[in-house]
């Protein structure tokens, strides 16, 4: 199919849009916050007037935050949008008014999109009232075409009812024909027919059809179903966890998938065809957690063609194991448990694995077991060394690489498999493979809590020593008045805050890589709390600048 | 495949079946009067055998899966017969078609997370309902067989004190299914088990119930809108509408040359990778207080004839094995004189639409 056009209308460059995930408050002090997740992660994108793009993937790949952020319902943390050569970022109050009339956007759920307590009138109108049409009876007349358009005929029979009166495929046929009725050159279309059933999914695909000749839209279509897609669009998107693995002409995309996520998908099509045989090599897992993405490409943990530099890492090592367990008997789960010890620690992602409490030679033996089992696994190839370490054994992995999106004939894809190099305008302008990721994320949000933990702790500790918020207090030793001092509320405070601080250095200060300096900075600071407190309550009376004798103290007043 | 096909065959032949549905009936009372959601549904299933149950929304299906086991809300009447080992559940003690429940029979869920106690680990869950079903196993009997149907199921050991929230939607799923099968029923009825899963996800399910048979010697009713997942994972299909099953037999067979005009329209009407125009089925299944009279499908049938609209169709055997409804097929003499002539059909709007 040739492009309808080659008129950009849309153009998404480098954008993302990431959400800040709410850690508590003193969390966020002292810099220990909960991550982000990368919803949309760097995507180039460009519509062309006319065509149908569809981004498809599984839940959580960011297909509906790319749509949303297309009506500026998203907030782009970086990259830009540019609607006819206007960029959103730039556009303010009525002006984003008016590109709303632009781009519309149909959702998944019909239900849910319409107000259960307005009429099918009332509803389609709305966008109409929105937009300052005044006049009722313009709005009307409006609203009949509309109807007629998306096939709700005979329009009377239709414009009292309430959404609850409505069947499903009904119902979508009233959310777009309030999509259709300001105008737009642009529809985005989330999931229009999942929730349907089977039989009116071809309906409302087929009004979707029309409603693009009629009007000359352009879509966006998100979708997990490859087979709609395939029938749908003219260029496809495949996504994963915020990036697009795969990108180009719906044809080359099924006749010549390059992506293993992409090969991954089309096999795991359900078809009706009596003669398919079950595809038996399907991806392991699911979609892993987007607050803290696997290192290197995000979809090595899940890939059969994976390499050894994909990006290893110690989760890899606990999937592996507990796959192993799932194949063995009780009785030898409980003996190589035993030598293994827990795993969870390996759920904190790094490139150096600590595992083993039975002794390395143990350790060693239970790993080429697990190996033996499996020797075609690719994590065999990603590591580096296994060194003895304490009563375990340290299993290092090789860096891993992060894969762009590259020129591969007429697609585009972000795969190590696909190396060539960068030709076409839209590959240059991408990044290189960008260099190992692991240690930015993980090791400097711990270093910056360590830091915060020692800094307030330090302040906490000494602070209260210059000032004074205090009660005086008499001490009476053998019923004579011998001194006084007082008790000094900042300094009680500030000793537990900074024992506090220093008890967390102590256990979890210095990230992965626990430095042992952090440990004596833990102490000094937990020590200093101590002392603190215990001037502060005046139990430390020796060690107060306000003994009996220098009771004109000007510490003391 | 023919060798499989004729072994399969045998198989059903030599076999007692498992579970065998006789004019079953289920009706809901509603102020409207009674919505007739199964109907007179008949059908038998072999030991290991899949049957996979399709149709369009609000045909009955979920009500006949549910009738079945006797897991139906108060309100609900039922009649006919359901034979399962020499007796009839639906004329069992509310009682005993309880014990038979989750020991003889298993039924998976859509929603596995409303299925689950969000304060009670894995462990307790499994804990809970052997003990109710078998008391005589020890704590490590019912441990040892948790954590075997767990590890069936890719669930490692490390995960059996967790709880549900622990767990991802795939894994929440085959856990669902792991203790529906820990008793080792000998039939289960999985309803919709994979339509709130993500794609690939839902292709492992997929995969595990096609090796259920090969485990668990299970037999399954395995209920869904995807006829894509009835091709690959079922032995047979028995295709609904409107309250009846309208035409089963074995999948290769019905999917290559349907004979219900129903199941033709319905394999039609499925978006697939071989799509290359959309087709519809016009109009929206009956209201099932008053469904049409004659056949059920004939006002929106294309060759509906004059016969189809005054005369139920009689159920008869396929020609390829199996049953249908249709006069299409038969019997010829039981349609009357001019019965053949061609329905005119009434244009159906998008009034009419589902
Ligand atoms: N408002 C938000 N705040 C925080 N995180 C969000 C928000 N919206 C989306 N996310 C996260 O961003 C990621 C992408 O979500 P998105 O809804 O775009 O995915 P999707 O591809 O549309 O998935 P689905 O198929 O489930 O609809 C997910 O991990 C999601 O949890
Ligand atoms: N508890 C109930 N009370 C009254 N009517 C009901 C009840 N449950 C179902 N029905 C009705 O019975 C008919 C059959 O419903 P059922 O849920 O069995 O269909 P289904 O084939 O499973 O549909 P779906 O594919 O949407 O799950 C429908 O008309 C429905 O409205
Ligand atoms: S980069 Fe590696 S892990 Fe990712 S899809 Fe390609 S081969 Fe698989
Ligand atoms: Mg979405
Ligand atoms: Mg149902």
């Amino acid at each position: 199919m040739a492009w309808p056009s080659t008129e950009p209308i849309v153009d998404i460059r480098d954008l993302s849009v990431h959400y800040g995930l709410r850690g508590g408050s003193l969390a966020r002090l002292i810099g220990s916050d909960a991550g982000t997740v990368k919803a949309v992660d760097g995507i180039n994108l460009t519509l062309r007037r006319g065509e149908v793009v569809g981004l498809v993937g599984e839940s959580g790949s960011g297909k509906s935050t790319l749509g949303r952020a297309l009506l500026g319902l998203a907030p782009a943390t970086e990259g830009s949008i540019e609607f006819e050569g206007q960029d959103l970022a730039d556009l303010s109050g009525r002006r984003l008014r008016a590109l709303r009339r632009d781009i519309q956007m149909v959702f998944q759920d019909p239900s849910a999109a319409l107000n259960p307590a307005m009429t099918v009138e009332e509803a389609v109108g709305d966008a109409l009232r929105v937009h300052g049409m005044r006049s009722a009876s313009e709005r009307r007349t409006k609203v009949i075409d509309a109807l007629e358009r998306v096939g709700l005929s005979p329009v009377e029979l239709f414009l009292e009812k309430y959404p609850r009166d409505l069947s499903g495929g009904q119902k979508q046929r009233v959310v777009l024909a309030r999509a259709i009725i300001t105008g737009p050159s642009v529809l985005v279309a989330d999931e229009p027919i999942s929730m349907l059933d089977m039989s009116v999914r071809a309906k409302i695909l087929q009004l979707m059809l029309d409603l693009k000749q009629d009007l000359g839209l352009t879509y966006v279509y998100i979708t997990h179903d490859l087979a709609s897609a395939k029938f749908f669009c003219d260029r496809i998107a495949i996504m994963y966890l915020g990036r697009v693995v795969e990108i180009g002409p719906t044809e080359e995309i099924f006749a010549n998938p390059r992506h293993p996520y992409t090969k991954a998908l089309l096999r795991a099509i359900p078809d009706p065809d009596p003669g398919r045989q079950l595809p038996r090599d399907l991806p392991r897992g699911e979609v892993p957690d987007a607050a803290s993405p696997p290192f290197g490409c995000a979809f090595h943990p899940r890939c059969n063609e994976a390499t050894p530099i994909c990006g290893w890492e110690s989760r890899d090592l606990r999937a592996l194991i507990e796959g192993h367990w799932t194949r063995r008997s009780a009785e030898e789960y409980a003996g190589e448990r035993s030598i293994v010890g827990d795993l969870d620690h390996l759920d904190k992602p790094t490139t150096g694995a600590t595992i083993g409490s039975a002794g390395s030679a143990e350790t060693r033996v239970f790993l080429d077991r697990v190996r033996a089992e499996k020797p075609d696994e690719p994590i065999w190839g990603g590591i580096d060394a296994i060194n003895d370490v304490g009563s375990g054994v340290r299993v290092q992995f090789r860096e891993g690489v992060d894969p762009a999106l590259r020129r591969a004939g007429e697609v585009q894809v972000a795969c190590v498999l696909y190396p060539d190099e960068p030709t076409g305008v839209e590959a240059a302008e991408s990044d290189r493979d960008r260099p190992p990721p692991p240690p930015e994320p993980v090791s400097a949000g711990i270093n910056r809590r360590t830091v915060g933990l020692t800094v307030v702790g330090l302040i906490a500790a000494l602070l209260p020593f210059v000032a004074f918020a205090g009660i005086t207090r008499e001490f009476v030793q053998n019923g004579v008045l011998t001194s006084y001092s007082r008790i000094n509320v900042l300094g009680i405070l500030g000793g537990v805050v900074a024992f506090g601080c220093g008890w967390a250095l102590l256990t979890k200060g210095g990230g992965a890589e626990r430095a042992p300096w952090w440990k004596a900075v833990g102490v000094v600071v937990a020590l200093l709390g101590v002392l603190q407190f215990l001037h502060g309550s005046s139990l430390l009376v020796a060690v107060s600048p306000c003994q009996s004798e220098r009771v004109d103290s000007t510490w003391c007043r | 495949m023919s060798i499989e096909m004729s072994n399969a065959m045998s198989l059903e032949m030599s076999r007692e079946p498992v579970i065998s549905a006789r004019d079953v009936r289920v009706w809901y009372g509603t102020t409207r009067g009674a919505i007739r959601a199964v109907d007179g549904v008949s059908f038998d299933l072999a030991p290991g055998e899949t049957l996979g149950l399709v149709g369009e929304s609000g045909c009955g299906k979920s009500t006949l899966g549910r009738g079945l086991m006797g897991l139906l809300p108060k309100g609900a009447k039922r009649d006919g017969e359901v034979w399962f080992e020499g007796k009839d559940i639906l004329s069992m003690r509310p009682k005993d078609s309880y014990r038979l429940r989750g020991s003889h029979l298993g039924m998976i869920f859509q929603e596995p997370l409303t299925r689950l106690n969000p304060l009670m680990r894995i462990s307790d869950h499994f804990q809970e309902s052997i003990k109710q079903h078998d008391p005589s196993l020890t704590k490590d009997e019912i441990k040892q067989r948790a954590l075997d149907a767990l590890r069936l199921m890719g669930i490692p050991p490390t995960r059996y004190r967790s709880y549900p929230h622990e767990f991802s939607g795939g894994m929440r799923q085959r856990l669902m299914i792991a203790m529906a099968l820990v008793l080792k029923p000998s039939f289960v009825v999985a309803d919709e088990p994979t339509t709130a899963l993500d794609v690939l996800v839902e292709a492992q399910i997929v995969q595990i119930l096609n090796d259920l048979r090969r485990n668990f010697n299970t037999s399954l009713l395995l209920i869904t809108h995807n006829v894509g997942i009835v091709a690959e994972a079922c032995d047979r299909v028995a295709v609904m509408y409107a309250g009846r099953i309208v035409e089963q037999g074995r999948v290769a067979d019905v999917f290559e040359n349907p004979q219900h005009p129903y199941t033709r329209e319905l394999l039609r009407s499925t978006i697939s990778l071989r799509t290359t125009g959309l087709n519809f089925i016009p109009g929206a299944p009956p209201d099932l207080v008053d469904p049409p009279d004659g056949c059920r499908f004939h006002p929106r049938c294309p060759e509906a004839m004059a016969v189809c609209a005054t005369r139920n169709p009689v159920n008869i055997e396929r020609p390829r094995g199996g049953r249908v409804e249709c006069w299409l097929v038969g019997p010829e003499d039981e349609i009357p004189p001019g019965g053949k002539q061609r329905l005119k059909q009434e244009e159906l709007t998008v009034a009419d639409e589902a």
